[in-house]
């Protein structure tokens, strides 16, 4: 073995070192490589954007040209659909109206009150499908902070784990990292939600140690509690596609579907505190 | 200066005339015959600068791209790993020095940019190219049909090893209550085709990116061995 060699093996018992330990810290609760995602990060999730924003435009155009008879089809029936608008219009109103009064009257919070919403767009994923990564187009910036809910407008979507400058990025709930305290809407008992999605890719979510006593049942509806201080308490998470109890120990495990489809998200708003 | 621009200036220079010598004598069967066999003295895996150039930004046009494209082109749920395949190809026909330095840095952009935990990928990529580089050095440097007949096992075993490692790191940081729950389903909903889909696109490439790094390879006035 020449020096050359030895300095090579060297260099890669350090690096390897070096890395395990990043990985340890980073793995941690606390771990947060907030600014080097900023400085390094940004930039190649810039590019990406970019080259991501082109191929759609292009894929834009090559579906609209390939879809013209369709597109003039669909022109008529909205058309037809945007004369009904008004009534509907008015309709909404009223309802708001009402919902408020209702609201003020029982007492209720919304929590809808206490945040705002930043609207964000899609640009990357984890590289491989490994870890349940999202990355968004919007950052520390546009007022995006660390441990912030990200919801769209079907239910629960993730966490942010890392706000970057112009750029963030999502822990989603299907991801093993992710278990945070719910409620089965119906029996309001509280319960442990994680993610299973990372061995196989099954996009699912699972209660785990529920007693024998437990009544939650398949169909029941799964609302994130704010007794786990993660999330806000309301938002939907999913429903209980089925539960099976183990006869030795008598724990029953639950699956959950989640409400909002990952696979097809493309837009999702980050909640943050007013 | 290690990148200056009289080197930028050889690269397209030598790049233009660059042609194989049994190609330059116009002999076509020779020339694939050398090609996709190789032949004594026709391939040099030595570091150079234009290939350390090439290499870069190759790595880095794949990590753009799988994030750009190939998130939206899924198969069966799964997505092709670009990055993998990429870094894979140029190992097979580099010195393990410059393989372990390429899968560093593939590594670390992967993870500041969109990776989970900083540093996975790095140290993940970093021993993929080191050990590609070595297992391939003594026998099929420069052999494209080679490539392309042990690509599957390379893929493969760095697909699942990739998978065992992220597994082991949910254990770790105490998210997953056993390494595995369901192997079988692991292996067949996830590896298997990731593997698959990978392997495509490295068969895809694998002669484009072979046929440059050896006419980049043979500038051997910045060489160094790795004995």
């Amino acid at each position: 073995m020449n020096k050359r060699t030895r300095i090579t093996l060297f260099a890669l018992v350090v690096v390897t070192i070096l890395l395990i330990v990043t990985i340890a810290v980073s793995a941690s609760p606390n771990g947060n490589f907030n600014a080097v995602y900023r400085v390094a990060g940004t930039p190649i999730t810039f590019i990406a954007n970019g080259f991501k924003k082109a191929a759609s435009g292009i894929s834009d155009w090559f579906s609209y040209v390939t879809s013209y008879k369709s597109v003039k089809a669909e022109l008529s029936d909205l058309r037809e659909k945007n004369a009904e608008l008004p009534v509907l219009e008015d309709e909404k109103e009223r309802l708001i109206l009402e919902n408020n009064e209702l609201r003020r009257l029982l007492g209720f919070d919304d929590y809808k009150s206490e945040y705002s919403f930043i609207s964000a767009e899609i640009v990357a994923e984890d590289v491989t499908d490994w870890f349940n990564t999202f990355t968004i187009d919007r950052g520390a910036g546009d007022g995006v902070k660390r441990g912030a809910a990200v919801i769209s407008p079907d239910g629960l979507v993730g966490i942010i784990t890392e706000a970057g400058l112009g750029t963030s990025k999502i822990l989603t709930i299907v991801d093993e990292d992710n278990a945070f305290m719910c409620r089965v809407s119906r029996t309001n008992e509280l319960v442990r939600v994680r993610g299973v999605s990372n061995e196989t890719m099954t996009y699912e979510l699972r209660i785990d140690r529920l007693s024998s006593s437990s009544s939650i049942e398949v169909g029941d509806r799964i609302v994130t509690a704010d007794s786990g201080g993660v999330y806000p308490s309301g938002i939907m998470v999913g429903t209980v596609k089925s539960v099976s109890i183990d006869r030795t120990s008598g724990i029953a495990t639950a699956l959950v579907e989640p409400a909002v489809d990952l696979t097809l998200l493309s837009k999702v708003f980050v909640m943050t505190e007013k | 200066m290690f990148l200056n621009t009289k080197a930028i200036k050889r690269f397209f220079k030598k790049g233009k005339n660059g042609m194989s010598a049994s190609a330059a004598k116009g002999s076509f069967r020779l020339y694939t015959r050398s090609v996709f066999l190789g032949g004594e003295g026709d391939f040099d895996s030595s570091f150079t600068q234009r290939k350390l150039v090439f290499s870069a930004i190759l790595a880095f046009t794949a990590l753009i791209l799988q994030e750009s494209i190939f998130n939206d082109l899924r198969i069966m749920g799964t997505k092709p790993n670009l990055v993998l395949a990429v870094i894979v190809l140029i190992s097979m026909s580099s010195e393990p020095r410059f393989a372990m330095f390429l899968g560093l840095f593939s590594g670390l952009a992967s993870d500041v940019a969109f990776g989970r935990y900083l540093g996975f990928y790095a140290l993940i990529h970093m021993y993929i190219c080191f050990l590609t580089a070595l297992a391939v050095r003594p026998f099929l440097k420069g052999r494209i049909v080679f490539y392309m007949v042990s690509g599957p096992v390379f893929i493969f075993t760095y697909t699942l090893g990739l998978g065992f490692c992220a597994r082991f790191l949910a254990l770790y940081a105490s998210r997953a209550p056993v390494l595995y729950e369901d192997f079988a389903g692991h292996i067949l909903k996830k590896v298997i085709p990731s593997a698959l889909y990978t392997y495509f696109f490295f068969l895809v490439l694998a002669v484009p990116v072979t046929l440059a790094l050896r006419k980049l390879g043979r500038d051997k006035r910045k060489g160094i061995d790795f004995d």
